[in-house]
């Protein structure tokens, strides 16, 4: 090892060892190392600060090597405030008066905070002082703080920082579990070896197909709880399938028209369904029945979202009209002029974004109900999906894109290629423990997954015949998601934990019955009937 | 084949399927208005929207020999014209590429 870093290595173990409380080793090892992990006078200006010997932690200034001019002013200007202010809380005011005439005023810096701090004199005591500075006093944490506030300005060669090891650990396994590639799992990533989810953790095999639909399966969406899973399809009717049965729970037929999507309420009672027959349905999940039908649209509707409360929903349709609607049917709001070809809306309820038929992303404010931004975009979009904190949106464009988008910083973050499609509406989703996969349908029958931050394709799982139109990922849990296809079809891909666990068993199993059987009948030369190794 | 959203144009006037009101081009786009279908006027457009095209077959036409393709509406799937794929004589050759909506099965949308 270099000897530069050698040295660094052995302060910051000092520091470390420091930390967690074993003062005798760390002072053993300063000693045997000949490194020291502060030199003396450094040693002595961290107790200054923290004993509030203003004088002595003045004098010891050259030692720390401050870079510029600059420097020196403004740490000189956050001791002498320190001291002014301890001065004030123990009511010496004529000292603090002197320091405030004499070493505060002088340093000509920050007349703003020189005249906050003149104002703290009309404190009447020491508790309202500590109120208005926002200071907690000299036995508080106010001298550790100023001691983090001055380190800023010191070379950290002179001073290490805080905890500084730690620090460097938490980097490294970050790094390695951004890189992992199929990470979807939320345990303690250990220090001993390099974490790496295993790609045979990542639901990659159809456990369950779903084939009761009669017509294509446009869309599919978990509900809240995920216990249930529903489709919606061409042949006019969607589904409500249990997940914990596997089996069709209740098919809510009474369109006119297919049926391209649907939305759970937030209490997963109640499902809206979007029909081409240009009408929104009310359905109860419990009964299956229609509660109401919503007749406003003049074109199909494409898409609707419920509210947090789920006493209002949204509906967006192909014409010019987005209206929020009451549960009892009424509207409320009318949003109009853009053809939406989908929506959805914040967990809050306080925003929705939209992308529409000119190739744009619109945002609004639910609260102002007024749009917040437009946001273009190069290509027909087919599909919005938002990340779970609301921060993010996923768009599929018809040109074999899709792209993730920064809704507060307006701009496009991550492009994912590989996909197909052209012609139909394929929607994506997120995917995953931290949603950290990026899952989406393609004309090309197969699913497409790729990690979300290096955009790396990983996974494309082939089964569906004919394009896949939806994907959609447990919202609680994180090895399940479902796909929608023209084939009639919907796939569940489910990871079971438990199955890692037989098959160590077994294998055990097996290799202790052929460790009996080699040792028992085994080649000449090795163990005879009792045991007892032949000799020559 | 999948979930599809129609188009929809703009324009000061749009025509659209008869049965089903999709819309299909705008008065921008008429070449001729000088044409016979089988149901009597039919107009000769650029481009047109929300369609789907049937095989080719070849016909004899008053003007010559043509291969051409049935069009239907993309919704409804009723017979609303042909496009042109190819002409055989070099004065018909314009028609290569473009659509003929018969007036019949068209209705205006605003």
């Amino acid at each position: 090892m270099q000897r530069t870093r050698r040295q660094e290595l052995v302060r910051l173990m000092v520091q470390a060892m420091q930390d967690m409380g074993f003062s005798q080793s760390a002072a053993t090892l300063e000693k045997e190392s000949g490194f020291p992990l502060e030199s003396a006078a450094v040693a002595k200006f961290r107790d200054g600060v923290l004993k509030g010997d203003w004088t002595l932690v003045e004098s010891l200034f050259p030692t720390l090597e401050l870079d510029h001019n600059k420097d020196v002013v403004v740490v000189r200007f956050l001791i002498r405030q320190q001291k002014y202010l301890e001065l004030l809380e123990s009511r010496q005011i004529k000292k603090a008066l002197v320091v405030l005439r004499n070493e505060l005023a002088p340093l000509e810096f920050n007349s703003e905070r020189l005249h906050s701090l003149s104002s703290f004199m009309m404190c009447s005591n020491a508790e309202d002082l500590k109120r208005r500075a926002e200071w907690d006093g000299a036995k508080g944490t106010s001298r550790q703080k100023l001691l983090v506030e001055i380190q800023k300005y010191i070379s950290p060669s002179i001073m290490v920082p805080e905890h500084r090891l730690e620090t460097l650990l938490e980097q490294a396994t970050t790094l390695q579990r951004i890189s992992c590639l199929y990470h979807n799992t939320n345990e303690y990533i250990s220090l001993y070896s390099n974490h790496e989810c295993d790609r045979s953790q990542f639901p990659s095999v159809t456990t369950h197909i779903f084939r009761q639909h009669t017509d294509e399966v446009w869309y599919v969406a978990f509900s809240n709880n995920g216990r249930f899973l529903a489709s919606a399809s061409r042949d006019k009717t969607a589904i409500i399938w249990s997940l914990e049965t596997w089996n069709l729970v209740h098919v809510l037929r009474d369109h006119m028209d297919c049926v391209s999507f649907l939305s759970w309420s937030p209490d997963d009672s109640k499902i809206l369904t979007c029909g081409q027959d240009n009408v929104l349905k009310l359905w109860s999940v419990e009964s299956g029945e229609c509660l109401s039908t919503m007749k406003k649209h003049d074109e199909p509707v494409t898409a609707c979202a419920w509210l947090p409360d789920g006493k209002w929903f949204i509906s967006g349709s192909q014409d010019k009209n987005t209206y929020l609607w009451n549960l009892d049917g009424t509207t409320i709001h009318k949003w109009p002029g853009a053809r939406i070809a989908d929506l959805a809306i914040n967990k809050e309820g306080t925003r929705m974004v939209a992308i529409c038929h000119d190739n744009k992303l619109h945002i609004y404010d639910l609260i102002t109900k007024k749009e917040e931004a437009t946001m273009d975009e190069s290509a027909k979009l087919t599909s919005i999906c938002l990340s779970s904190d609301c921060k993010y949106a996923l768009v599929n464009l018809s040109t074999k894109e899709i792209h993730l988008w920064d809704i507060d910083e307006r701009r496009i973050v991550r492009k994912y290629l590989g996909q197909k499609q052209g012609k139909f509406v394929i929607r994506s989703c997120f995917g995953g423990i931290d949603q950290g996969f990026i899952v989406s349908g393609s004309e090309d029958s197969k699913i497409y997954v790729w990690h979300r931050e290096h955009a790396d394709l990983i996974e494309t799982l082939s089964g569906h015949k004919g394009a896949v139109n939806s994907v959609n990922w447990s919202p609680v849990n994180p090895y399940m998601f479902a796909s929608a296809g023209d084939d009639h079809t919907i796939r569940m891909y489910v990871f079971y934990l438990i199955l890692i666990f037989t098959s160590f068993f077994i294998s055990y199993q097996i290799n202790i019955i052929l460790y009996m059987i080699i040792n028992r009948w085994g080649p000449p030369g090795s163990a005879d009937h009792n045991g007892k190794m032949k000799t020559p | 084949m999948g979930l599809t959203y129609r188009t929809y144009l703009n324009g000061n006037r749009i025509f659209g399927c008869s049965k089903c009101r999709t819309h299909l081009s705008t008065t921008d786009s008429i070449i001729s208005k000088q044409f016979q279908g089988q149901h009597g006027r039919a107009y000769l457009f650029d481009t047109v929207v929300n369609v789907e095209e049937g095989p080719s077959e070849d016909r004899h036409m008053t003007t010559g020999l043509h291969t051409v393709k049935d069009i239907f509406c993309s919704r409804c799937r009723s017979v609303l014209g042909w496009k042109y794929e190819r002409a055989y004589e070099q004065n018909q050759r314009y028609k290569e590429g473009k659509y003929i909506l018969e007036k019949q099965l068209l209705t205006d949308v605003n």
